[in-house]
């Protein structure tokens, strides 16, 4: 199957742009309902950042200023959770996992604020990590996508981790900067015009990976997609144009949809695309 | 002519201590009491962060200090990290994103806005790890490595999550508008981790990310641990001191098409050899030097490359020796390690790892080790009593004539099975 598609006049646009079988719901949210900093000389703005996606299509984004995990359900009203500081977030079922690599920290919380179980962190967790779930045991995903033993979700609680303490990349992604060209899984995706390219696995599910790649230089200029593996959909996530661009934007449902955080200038869309 | 050049290269910064640098704010560990939760010169302030002990140091808007200058001011009672919305305080402790960078060069204090005076814009296609990204009065972050997957890791003081962080999952997009930036007294400088330089570990749990690629040393081959076992590629060199006896744990991740193997020695020798695998050991060493080798595996080719090294260790750390005339790290006179003997003994590392050859095993128990350099530190700068302009830094942004017009150039992507 080859697919072709031209990025550059999507990428401007404010709306994520859907190719495919996929189909795209908005749910807006306004400023006021998060901690919000503007921009200011030397700090870009600070705003809620898209962490994870959990069941049902539940966004867990983190707000950064009041230090609260946001549970945006699909067309419900946010739910506010006082964490304090953190580095990430999963859910483990309906529960939320939160990483404090600071303070090396692991917290299992109900979805309604209770404290389940507080674990620390294994000294050999690297810095940079992100938590990758996989039934009851949690691992952290370090920045060349291994996986290191973390913990165990028993019932209510959090246990020591068994198995090796590392294990390999399960689905290594190669950007070939030379052929312009990125393989994953069997399949390969062409940039032909791309002077830096880089893939990642959404959330370590193999369904969903997102391209950066960088179009334009001094400055950069960098275009973004989402794609399914399979080649069935692709979204043309748009950048945000003005001072306040997340970190983290995307992730995906246990059942497959992709969840983006779309900023505007008065109010944050969380945009829904499913298989 | 000749003194300026002198100069110049009298205050150059290698590659590889801005990267260690940015590993120290990174991993440094920090506790702050109920002292730094305030401020004395603001009422209204607030640190974001509780009474206990943390890795890596704050975000302070402003701030420009190494981990030991921020280490002194929590004692002194300053407050724990800032963030705009206290204000322009000097009673704070941490890092912004520039004072970060300018620290991790070795840079006079220069804001996002001032970084031009300093750096030449480069092309992307030529970064290199300790070339920075910088968006004018915005932010700023220090490149570190570009993974198999084509996504830059970088190094950052953040207002999010609030510290100075390893990023590794943002990608481009988060540098969007950004400018790939060169420090002008950076350069490549002679490696370490060699025997006679090698990378002193002072503290633990340890994490390194570095490079076997073009390593300055490519001395061991092979290894008593595992003697049939091709570690011919370039090898990093670590030590430490243990004064007494623990448990060491070490963990190595590398990426695919990249095979990097952990050794413990006793010596910067493969005769000295204690234990060895693909990613991970557990052993007893100690008390006495213990040397970590990351080496890398041959197998029909070599396999050299990144990895993230993790190590603990329970016993305690000894002192950095150093030479006690000069105060400077004292030069190895027997990098083999065959005069001296202190010893590390008692192994029990885990299986063998892809790359072939037998986990752990006795040899190198009571193998002699060598007095060892230590790799130190720079000496600081002191820079306590930063100036209120410092601190609210502003410029005059970047000159119009830097900067091309911005062009969507029109990219295909293609997906073909």
């Amino acid at each position: 199957m080859l697919l072709a598609m031209s990025l550059s006049a999507a990428a401007m646009a404010a709306a994520p742009v859907v190719s495919g079988d996929g189909q795209l719901r908005t749910q807006r949210v306004p400023l006021e309902a998060v901690g919000f900093a503007h921009a200011v000389e030397e700090r870009p703005a600070m705003g809620p950042e898209l962490y994870a996606a959990g069941p049902a299509g539940v966004a867990a984004l983190y707000d950064p200023v009041r230090r609260e995990v946001v549970l945006v359900a699909d067309g419900a009203a946010p739910e506010r959770l006082s964490v304090g500081r953190l580095d990430d977030v999963a859910f483990a079922g309906d529960a939320l996992l939160l990483l404090d690599e600071s303070g090396r920290l692991l917290t299992l919380m109900s979805a309604s604020g209770e404290v389940l179980d507080v674990l620390p962190l294994p000294g050999l967790v690297p810095p940079g990590c992100r938590l990758a779930v996989d039934g009851a045991e949690v691992r952290a995903r370090d920045v060349f996508g291994n996986l290191h033993r973390l913990a165990e979700v028993t019932g209510q609680g959090l246990s020591e981790g068994a198995g090796p303490a590392l294990v390999e990349n399960p689905s290594p992604i190669q950007w070939d900067a030379e052929a312009r060209v990125m393989r994953f899984d069997g399949g390969e995706l062409a940039l032909t015009d791309a002077l830096k390219a880089g893939g990642q696995w959404l959330d370590g599910a193999r369904g969903w990976l997102v391209v950066d790649a960088v179009v334009g230089d001094m400055p950069l200029v960098v275009e973004r997609r989402a794609l399914r593996a399979d080649g069935s959909m692709s979204v043309t996530v748009p950048l945000a144009q003005g001072a306040w661009a997340p970190g983290r934007d995307a992730a995906v449902s246990p059942d497959g949809t992709l969840l983006l955080l779309l900023p505007g200038d008065d109010a944050f869309s969380i945009g829904r695309i499913s298989p | 002519m000749i003194i300026t050049l002198l100069l110049s290269a009298a205050f150059a910064t290698e590659r590889e201590t801005a990267l260690d640098h940015a590993a120290w704010f990174t991993t440094h560990q920090w506790t702050m009491s109920s002292d730094n939760i305030t401020a004395t010169c603001s009422s209204s302030y607030e640190s974001q962060y509780s009474p206990g002990t943390y890795t890596a140091l704050p975000y302070d808007w402003g701030g420009y200090m190494y981990p030991d200058e921020f280490d002194d001011q929590i004692d002194e009672g300053y407050g724990a990290g800032s963030h705009s919305w206290h204000g322009v305080l000097s009673c704070t402790a941490g890092v912004d994103c520039s004072g970060f960078l300018s620290r991790t060069w070795e840079a006079p204090h220069n804001s996002t806005s001032t970084f031009y005076n300093i750096t030449s814009e480069i092309s992307v296609s030529s970064i290199q790890r300790a070339d920075a990204f910088n968006k004018a009065s915005s932010h700023c972050v220090l490149f570190a490595h570009e993974t198999d997957a084509g996504v830059p890791i970088f190094y950052e003081a953040a207002g999010t999550p609030d510290k100075v962080r390893l990023n590794g999952d943002s990608g481009w997009s988060y540098l969007n508008g950004y400018e790939a930036i060169r420090y002008e007294d950076i350069e490549d400088g002679p490696e370490t981790g060699t025997a006679s330089e090698p990378i002193a570990i002072t503290g633990f749990p340890y994490t390194d990310l570095r490079w076997t690629a073009g390593a300055a040393s490519d001395d061991i081959d092979s290894y008593s641990c595992a003697p049939s076992t091709d570690e011919s590629g370039p090898e990093m060199l670590y030590t430490f001191q243990a004064a007494t006896a623990g448990t060491l744990e070490v963990v190595v991740s590398d990426e695919s098409g990249v095979d990097i193997d952990v050794h413990v020695m006793t010596a910067p020798s493969g005769d000295a050899c204690l234990a060895r695998d693909d990613t991970s050991v557990s052993l007893t060493v100690g008390p006495g030097d213990v040397w970590l080798s990351l080496d890398t595996y041959v197998g029909g080719r070599e396999y050299p490359g990144p990895y993230l090294l993790t190590a603990t260790f329970t016993g305690e750390l000894g002192e950095p020796r150093s030479d006690p005339d000069t105060g400077e790290p004292a030069q190895d006179s027997d990098p083999q390690g065959e005069d001296t003997d202190t010893a590390a003994v008692d192994t029990d590392a885990t299986g063998d790892g892809p790359s072939g050859g037998p986990g752990g095993g006795p040899g190198g128990q009571d193998t002699p080790s060598g007095a060892v350099s230590m790799w130190a530190r720079t000496p600081l700068e002191d820079t306590r009593g930063c100036s209120a302009a410092a601190r609210a830094p502003s410029g005059p942004g970047l000159p119009d004539s830097g900067w091309l017009a911005l062009l969507a150039v029109g990219a295909i992507f293609s997906r073909r099975k």
